[in-house]
């Protein structure tokens, strides 16, 4: 599954770069997802609750990151196991462009899964992985917005 | 139609000294009655005895069965296609309250059990012989019931749990952690055996485990070399599955005073099954008791032994109850034994005239993760030349381990593929040499006088009569008024195309069946058998024979199936052998017992036994007479039961064969194909029971049309994972999508055996492919289509119009 993707954030790169890095703001950014510890340097470990189709399932993960570039962008390489619903693998380029007064966001991310989401869920993946990508960043916009408020 | 547009090349006459095995000496005279007599059941359309039991809820499956204090397995399954097995933790399974077991490969190496020994090699006198490319027996695997060391598809069961209730046993199955260390994978045919691709075995580094080839090399190369035209194609005929309407289950336990497993399983021959799971055990064949009624559907998914049966009883005997395993339909679909999955590239020589002077076959069988049948392999490679005479051919057959579930014989094994590629490449050549494509195949045509014929790889067709089957199914179809009903269709923004297939199909089958017949006391004839009925109706065509071979009323004779404490052999129901092996098992039973009862009577009577008259279950001589069930009764307390019991073998195949044409709408607009036609003509040698014959051919057809538009076990090349787990992702084909069918029985009686059977249940399925896709490009013609891989759905018929007619436009825009 590939996802490619821009959004325009009305904030500054630093300050988007400084929001994707805070442990806290992704914990509420990324839908499902109940625990999220670490840091930029030695990854995060994450505990999210995902339905894909007819299958639910509590996945534990670990992304790490790569070619960091402060302000700029990064890769990001994770892999979650969903128990008997199956697993998930994948990665995705993140870069932060001005833009106007705000920051593009532009992402190139790619996924595979495997067990019983593919068995049953693969035609759902696509759809599902948009739904959620595009709650992340609904939620993400507010926290930029709240950030600027109490800036 | 100019049928004598040429005159017919010589065909070899057939050989003299052919044996025909049932003939050993003359027949008896019980025997001779019985093949001789005017028949009052056999070929009559009696009811099935078994419907309203099934229609009615009274079908006793495996799932209907249960025992006192019984618990529950769940599988916990690799979720990855290629990877080392890790470390195994059990704990939070095993810390939920009512969870009994959690069973690992070790424990299972720890109890000794072993791998299934599924015997894949076929081993009758008058199968291709497949070795590996240095001639030794192939390696096929070990089938363990748990693996060893690695997975090799995503579904292999890696440990089981047993738990109080079904929910609990599937929620500590998710909670069973085990670890995988994940390998390269590689899954599509076309690619298992190219250099570089992941070892599935270490033992067999190129995954090629068999490479034999047959045929005359010297001859064929010379054939090619003096052609007119060589016409050369790839298919692949991919893989789909069975889609039982029940899927399968057990249930097992182990008696721990007598020492005696007993398993409730539906499968295709209980007595198979309690031979090879009892190997798997360790323990002796009585030691285990096996009951198989009533079977929702096999189709040759249900043959082999699968890993769950021995399973559950090693957990029985671990926890001291019962286990029970019910499949849900996902586990069906990720592992249950597949079908086809096979590239064929043939090549064929023609003279100036069409007349075919050679073929070239290369045959790739996808046999998955390790081998469990290579049937389809086998009965393919003896099938290349299909109807045709071919003076010589070559064939390489090759078999390939892959990371996907196996495959095994699937309705018609290795059938419907190699017909799919005669056929396809007839239609292919009649477009290339300019010739109609019927009159193609009337040239090449085995005439019946030259029955029975042995084909280029050896195959000996007993007998038949294809261009007769062919010119009936012409005349079935309206074949002349195609062209006004594609008019018709045109003004309605239709496309109509026809398709065209011939077939013959061979039957092996286990050799060896065997029947007890006993009158009894109280009226009835009882009939053990070791076949074992999904739906083909053995209670009554069965009956049906008995009746006729004793003179009773069909409703007077009871069949009694798969219980392995009754039926102590029996090879089961596959490769159209049921009713051949049984009809011929039981008329020589009858015969038997004709002749018991002959001396009996003429005992009781003090007469001569040579002036006996037998009539209508009565026996008469000398003013006196008695029936069947009086003898029966009047001599029990002297001579014991009226019985007899019967072992016979029988290794001659039978070649069943026909025609079929269908019709099929796809409209311009969208590509959504429609049939609209579709005729057949099926010779099954004697047909006991036209109604169930009839319904054996429909279903056969709405099997392999699925295959032709629908199914498909897709799996994802990146990944390895299968991505038809459920009915949303799996076409099927349906009564709303199946036309009404034309369907003739022509009966040519095969030498082979008394009855004169050949097989009725797998040639709705073995054209069925070939022809689909004939109409659809013959639909598609007009468009510059010459050939669509399966399933041909509305997509792709789609795609091939659109790209076909680019393609087009492109050479019109270079050549303006």
């Amino acid at each position: 599954m590939k996802l490619v993707g821009e959004r325009l954030l009305e904030t500054s790169r630093h300050v988007v770069w400084r929001l994707l890095n805070d442990g806290e703001v992704l914990q509420r950014c990324i839908p499902g997802c109940e625990s999220l510890s670490g840091n930029l340097d030695d990854g995060y470990d994450a505990r999210v609750v995902l339905k894909i189709g007819p299958i639910k399932a509590r996945f534990t993960g670990a992304v790490t990151f790569s070619e960091v570039r402060p302000d700029e962008g990064y890769r990001i390489s994770g892999k979650g196991q969903g128990g008997v619903a199956g697993f998930a693998s994948g990665g995705a380029l993140v870069e932060l462009h001005d833009d106007g007064g705000g920051t593009r966001l532009v992402y190139n991310a790619e996924a595979q899964v495997g067990g019983k989401i593919a068995q049953l869920g693969a035609r759902l993946i696509d759809s599902t992985a948009r739904k959620l990508t595009e709650a992340f960043f609904t939620k993400f916009a507010e926290e930029v917005a709240a950030y600027e408020a109490h800036a | 139609m100019n049928k004598n547009a040429l005159p017919r090349r010589a065909v070899p006459a057939p050989t003299a000294s052919r044996e025909v095995s049932y003939r050993h000496g003359e027949p008896s005279p019980e025997l001779k009655l019985v093949t001789d007599a005017l028949f009052r059941h056999i070929g009559k359309p009696v009811p099935r005895k078994e419907d309203e039991r099934l229609i009615t809820g009274k079908g006793r499956f495996t799932d209907d069965f249960n025992l006192p204090g019984q618990v529950y397995a769940a599988m916990v399954r690799s979720p990855h296609p290629h990877a080392v097995i890790g470390r195994t933790d059990a704990s939070a399974a095993l810390a939920l309250p009512g969870v009994l077991a959690v069973l690992t490969p070790e424990d299972m190496l720890a109890d000794d059990l072993q791998p299934i020994p599924h015997n894949p090699v076929p081993s009758t006198n008058y199968d291709v012989k497949l070795r590996a490319s240095d001639g030794s027996f192939p390696f096929v695997g070990p089938h363990y019931p748990l693996p060893l060391k690695k997975v090799r598809h995503v579904g292999e069961v890696v440990a089981l749990v047993v738990a109080e209730t079904p929910a609990l046993a599937e929620e500590a199955s998710e909670l069973v952690d085990v670890e995988y260390d994940v390998l390269p994978h590689v899954t599509a045919t076309a690619e298992a055996f190219q250099e570089g691709a992941p070892a599935v075995w270490d033992e067999v580094p190129d995954n090629v485990l068999v490479d034999s080839r047959f045929g005359d090399e010297e001859g064929t190369d010379a054939a090619f070399r003096r052609a007119a035209h060589v016409v050369k194609r790839r298919f692949h005929i991919d893989r789909v599955t069975a889609v039982t309407i029940e899927p399968r289950a057990a249930l097992g336990h182990f008696d721990a005073e007598t020492g005696r497993y007993t398993l409730y399983a539906g499968s295709g021959g209980a007595v198979r099954q309690k031979g090879e799971i009892s190997k798997v055990l360790g323990v002796d064949r009585e030691r285990l008791r096996v009951l198989s009624f009533d079977v929702g559907g096999n189709f040759g998914a249900r043959n082999r032994v699968y890993v769950e049966f021995p399973l559950i009883l090693w957990a029985s005997r671990r926890v001291g109850r019962p286990v029970k395993f019910t499949a849900t339909r996902s586990e069906s679909f990720l592992t249950e034994y597949q079908g086809r999955d096979l590239i064929t590239t043939v090549e064929l020589a023609f003279d100036e005239a069409g007349y075919i002077l050679a073929m070239r076959a290369d045959n790739i069988s996808n046999v998955g993760a390790r081998c469990v049948s290579l049937s389809p392999l086998s009965k393919g490679s003896g099938l290349i030349s299909g109807s045709y005479h071919i003076p010589c051919a070559t064939l390489r057959a090759r078999a390939i381990f892959t990371n996907t579930m196996c495959t095994q014989a699937y309705r018609s094994s290795g059938r419907p593929e190699v017909t799919f590629a005669i056929e396809r490449m007839m239609d292919l050549a009649a477009e290339e040499l300019g010739m109609d494509r019927v009159e193609l195949r009337r040239r090449n045509l085995v005439p019946p006088d030259a029955m029975p014929y042995t084909n280029p790889v050896g195959q000996h067709y007993d007998s038949g009569e294809y261009e007769k089957n062919m010119d009936r199914a012409i005349e079935l179809s309206d074949w002349d008024g195609f062209e006004a009903r594609k008019a018709e269709a045109r003004a309605r923004g239709k496309l109509l195309g026809r398709g065209f297939a011939n077939y013959v199909e061979s039957s092996i089958g286990t050799p060896r069946e065997r029947a007890e017949i006993t009158v009894t006391e109280d009226g009835r004839v009882e009939v053990i058998i070791g076949t074992q009925p999904s739906g083909q109706g053995h209670e009554t065509s069965f009956a049906q024979v008995v009746a006729d071979m004793l003179g009773v009323p069909v409703e007077r004779v009871q069949i009694i199936l798969g219980d392995t404490d009754i039926v102590k052999e029996g090879g089961g129901s596959h490769s159209g052998r049921s009713m051949r092996h049984a009809g011929t098992v039981m008329a020589i039973a009858s015969a038997e017992l004709l002749a018991d009862a002959k001396s009996r009577f003429a005992d009781l009577h003090g007469i001569n036994s040579s002036d006996i008259d037998f009539h209508d279950g009565v026996f008469s001589a000398a003013g006196v007479s008695t029936d069947i069930f009086a003898l029966a009764q009047a001599t029990a307390a002297d001579k014991g039961a009226l019985h007899a019991a019967h072992t016979n073998e029988m290794h001659t195949p039978v070649f069943p064969n026909g025609t079929a044409i269908c019709e099929i709408e796809v409209c311009m607009h969208t590509g959504a194909p429609v049939i609209t036609r579709y005729v057949t003509v099926d010779d099954v040698g004697r047909c006991i029971n036209p109604l169930i014959v009839h319904g054996q051919t429909h279903g056969g057809i709405a099997q392999g049309v699925g295959q032709a538009m629908w199914e498909l076990c897709a799996i994802d090349e990146e990944t390895g994972q299968p991505s038809a787990g459920s009915f949303m992702d799996y076409g099927m084909p349906r009564s709303d999508n199946m036309p009404s069918f034309t369907c003739e029985i022509a009966e040519v009686h095969s030498p082979t055996n008394p009855l004169g059977i050949k097989a009725g249940g797998e040639g709705g399925t073995t054209p069925a492919l070939a022809v689909i896709v004939s109409a659809i490009v013959d639909a598609l013609s007009e468009f510059g289509v010459r050939d669509i891989s399966m399933p041909v759905t509305p997509q792709r018929i789609w795609q091939a119009m659109r790209s076909a007619q680019r393609n087009q436009d492109n050479l019109d825009r270079s050549n303006r």
